[in-house]
């Protein structure tokens, strides 16, 4: 007996090490959800019992809790999101399409009502509560919803039978700094979310195929044409799932994570092309940065005319394709594109999670930036076409260079100038900062420095600071001065030989006395490199600090100078125009004049085209 | 006569006139160059004296031509505004109508080329020419506004279909449908001009309408000869654009030069044929009274 306990207390104690080893969270659970929901298809309703618990892990007493009902933004024209973006008005005008979140009831788990607490302004709710929670308590919420499933709207809402459930509950908010990230839904927002754990059961009809975050537990048939399917997700910070009876379903897997693919049935032809594009991309990032921590991704090729493409969220991606493009144009990397940007948030959102309302380029521009270089490590070039080429990081210099300067990147999704500018600066320009940053640093540094914010700021909500802090740590030296310049201000990056001129010595036969400007045209200060070259084959390299605004290289050589170039290795993708880089002596007129051509029979075709009506 | 034949006579029209297809070339050669020269001065003071100017004469560099196409808008939209593309694009469409009114009064008399009997034709027949020219807009109109009818019946009819095959087709069907009515206004256009100039028709609201008669009491042969017409061109575009991608060396600016002129050579001659073809056709057809 006693030998008996002796044993079981030692495998007791052998255990616990273990267990503590495998259930070690990979983050801080603030918030741990337990949902159940059933899908009404007649009614387009969604039916919802909620258990919230929330941690109160900063350092304050909280007297009130926001949690965000995004869904709310669909409910009539008068909401802030529709006043921001008439145009989906207008849909969910035309298709009748409106939705929202009503909360039925609201209470402490076992504990006092808090209906008559709530104050709900459109998409953000704030409840008082009886007494303030305090550090490190925790607080459990009972809520009762119903939601009104859109139709027409952003990102979630249902098509004909297929259904896309993101933001759908009372998602709490998050508090950080001492404050509520609690705004209002903005069409250029996105979202903000603490990590912690999920249960969800979900009821809906047998025939329908299921996609989420999380993973499968359990699935029951109700044996009256429903089935509830359970979902378990652990250190994620949101949970969505799709459901529709006609995704077709491929699974494939990398090392340890399996990869689910729910597609159209149209685009059963390119199946290969999302799986081959995901796992180019867990490759790519499981040598770049670490290996995917998550056992399952799943993409959705969101339904024809849907809303819901071209998403992240933890464990799900939505990508996007047409059935014609494809046979049209092969030629242009369409699903992989963004199947490879949004798998690339699995990282930079899904796990180093930034607040993406105040600081939407960390993850954007990250992201984009990790897009391009896998994008041009599997496939070259995004574009291929009639002999043309346009690779996925000239794309993304078309979309910075057409409003560079109205915002800096580091701006409030809000309070950009418009959406162009907004998808100019946190996407486009923050790539290009990116890849300027490694062309000036060496890609063996640069890969240092995002797999160290990887690993320092991993299931936690990093700022721009620590992303620079980072930057400084890993070389060694202070690097404020670029960012200060393209991430915090909206000076122009424009470097240009403004002149050049090569005259041979009067007094010395065969000697020329050559002489190159170089210029700063924009307020961008950045190290350049100068390539000048001379018609004996030699060549000069010259370092300027770009400080002063212009500055003259002069040389006395036995050879005619040829040409000069400013970062010859067009290092800095941030320089708003290639073309004034570099100055040659000779007119280069077959460039012109070929160019010249093609716009001259072009032209001749519309006169022609013209001509037939008369 | 057959279409072949009306074809065949079409042809030697055409060649006979030769003049009347390099006038109409070159006037077409003119406007273009015109129209390209602020862009090749743009261009030139861009790329002109740089490295950028260099690699684009062997590889068009999209890194290049956004950085040209975005920096220089400025000054392209300031050298092509918009009001003076429309006036170019008006007095081009008039003098081609003129032109027309030379070579389809030319092919009837079968008079020798001379530049006082061309431009004569030419004048004499403008005015008549031009009412066709509106009246043809009306039915244009027509066919885009029956267009844009289909486009939103069939599009709510489709929103809730998920066939996205039968939706492209749909698509498809519809373009075609525009082509094909449009080039059947520009068919039935092109006999009420040879209606005027054949049997001096004064009225042209009522020649357009005996024009569409017409085609439709002979549409197996109308319609053939136009397509056969139609196919030389499509051979010809087809024959251009291969020899352009497959055998031009980009390099070589002046025979890609020389190549597109032969081809626009090409595009007027197709167009004298339509003239010259249908209204053998029509001869044949409708007995002159001189
Ligand atoms: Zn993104």
């Amino acid at each position: 007996m006693f030998k008996k306990s002796c044993a079981l207390m030692l495998f007791i104690l052998l255990l616990i090490p273990v267990s503590l080893a495998v259930a070690q969270p990979l983050s801080q659970r603030v918030v741990y959800y337990q949902i159940s929901v059933r899908l009404d298809t007649d009614q387009k309703m969604l039916y919802g019992n909620e258990v919230v618990s929330f941690l109160n892990s900063s350092e304050n007493p909280l007297p009130e809790l926001y949690l965000h009902l995004y869904w709310n933004a669909f409910r009539n024209d008068k909401s802030y999101y529709i006043q921001k973006s008439p145009g989906v008005g207008r849909r969910l005008k035309r298709l009748d399409g409106w939705g929202w979140v009503d909360i039925k009831s609201f209470r402490i788990l076992d504990g006092p009502d808090l209906m008559e607490q709530l104050e709900i302004d459109n998409t953000v709710l704030k409840v008082t509560l009886p007494e303030p929670l305090q550090p490190q308590q925790t607080i459990k919420l009972s809520i009762e919803f119903e939601n009104k499933i859109p139709k027409g709207a952003v990102r979630a809402g249902y098509i004909r039978d297929n259904y896309f459930f993101s933001q759908w509950f009372p998602k709490m908010a998050v508090y950080l700094d001492g404050e509520w990230k609690a705004f209002q839904y903005h069409p250029h927002c996105e979202f903000f979310a603490d990590f912690g754990v999920y249960d969800v059961e979900m009821t809906l009809p047998v025939d329908f195929v299921v996609g989420s975050s999380g993973m499968p537990v359990e699935e029951r048939d109700n044996r009256d044409g429903t089935k509830t399917l359970h979902f378990h997700g652990e250190d994620i910070h949101d949970f969505t799932w799709t459901a529709d009876p006609d995704y077709g379903i491929a699974r494939d897997r990398y090392q340890d994570t399996e990869i689910i693919l729910l597609y159209q049935p149209h685009h059963a032809d390119q199946v290969n092309r999302h799986l081959h594009a995901v796992k180019a991309a867990l490759e790519y990032f499981h040598h770049w940065i670490a290996p995917f921590p998550f056992p399952r991704i799943t993409v959705v090729d969101p339904p024809y005319g849907g809303v819901s493409g071209g998403m992240e969220y933890p464990m799900l991606i939505t990508a996007g394709t047409s059935w014609a493009i494809d046979k049209l144009i092969p030629g242009v990397l369409m699903p992989e594109l963004v199947t490879i940007h949004e798998f690339g948030h699995e990282y930079w959102y899904g796990i180093v999670a930034n607040n993406e309302f105040e600081e939407a380029w960390l993850d954007e521009g990250i992201t984009s930036y990790s897009e391009i270089k896998i994008i041009e490590a599997t496939y070259g070039p995004a574009l291929k076409w009639n002999g043309m080429k346009m690779f996925d990081r000239v794309a993304s210099r078309l979309s910075y260079l057409t409003t560079p300067r109205r915002d800096p990147i580091y701006t409030k999704s809000w309070e950009f100038y418009d959406g162009t500018s907004y998808s100019g600066m946190v996407y486009a320009k923050a790539a290009l900062v990116l890849l300027t940053l490694e062309n000036l640093l060496g890609e063996e540094t640069m890969n240092r420095i995002m797999r160290t914010y990887y690993e320092r700021y991993k299931f936690t909500h990093p700022k721009t600071e620590d992303f620079i802090a980072v930057v400084n740590e890993v070389t060694g030296r202070d690097m404020s001065w670029y960012f200060d310049q393209v991430i915090y201000g909206t000076g122009a990056v424009d470097y240009a030989i403004a002149s050049l001129s090569s005259k041979e010595d009067e007094e010395e036969e065969g000697v020329y006395l050559s002489k190159v400007r170089v210029e700063r045209l924009g307020e961008v200060v950045i190290p350049v490199q100068i390539l000048v070259s001379f018609d004996n084959g030699e060549q000069e390299r010259e370092l300027w600090d770009g400080k002063k605004r212009w500055k003259e290289f002069t040389y006395r050589k036995n050879a005619r100078l040829l040409s000069a170039e400013v970062d010859p290795q067009h290092k800095i993708w941030l320089d708003k125009d290639f073309i004034n880089n570099s100055r040659t002596m000779e007119y280069q007129s077959r460039g012109v004049n070929r160019l010249a051509a093609k716009l001259l029979f072009w032209w001749q075709s519309v006169l022609h085209v013209l001509a037939s009506f008369s | 006569m057959s279409m072949w034949k009306s074809f065949g006579k079409g042809n030697c029209q055409t060649r006979r006139y030769w003049q009347v297809l390099l006038i109409i070339f070159l006037f077409n050669l003119v406007v273009a160059l015109l129209l390209t020269f602020p862009f090749w001065n743009i261009l030139g003071e861009s790329v002109g004296y740089s490295l950028a100017g260099k690699e684009i004469a062997s590889e068009l560099n999209m890194k290049y031509l956004t950085d040209f196409f975005i920096n220089e808008q400025p000054s392209l939209t300031a050298s092509y505004p918009m009001p003076l593309l429309l006036g170019v694009g008006i007095i081009y469409l008039l003098l081609n109508t003129f032109f027309a009114g030379g070579a389809i009064g030319l092919f009837h008399r079968e008079e020798r080329f001379t530049l006082e009997s061309f431009f004569r034709e030419s004048g004499r027949w403008f005015w008549r020419f031009l009412r066709l020219l509106l009246i043809s807009l009306v039915f244009i109109a027509v066919i885009f506004l029956i267009n844009s009818l289909w486009k939103g019946i069939a599009g709510s009819a489709l929103e809730e279909s998920a066939h996205e095959p039968l939706i492209f087709w749909m698509k498809i069907i519809r373009y075609a449908g525009i082509g094909f009515f449009l080039l059947f206004i520009n068919m039935v256009f092109d006999y009420a001009k040879i209606t005027a100039v054949v049997s001096d028709e004064r009225r042209m609201i009522r020649t357009a309408l005996r024009s569409f008669g017409f085609v439709f009491s002979h549409p197996g042969r109308t319609m053939g000869l136009y397509y056969m017409v139609a196919i030389v061109g499509a051979i010809l575009l087809a024959l251009y654009l291969s020899v352009s991608y497959w055998v031009l060396p980009a390099t070589i600016i002046v025979l890609t030069l020389i190549w597109q002129q032969l081809y626009s050579v090409a595009r007027v001659w197709v167009r004298l044929l339509f003239f010259s073809s249908q209204m053998a056709l029509y001869k044949t057809i409708v007995p002159a009274k001189r």
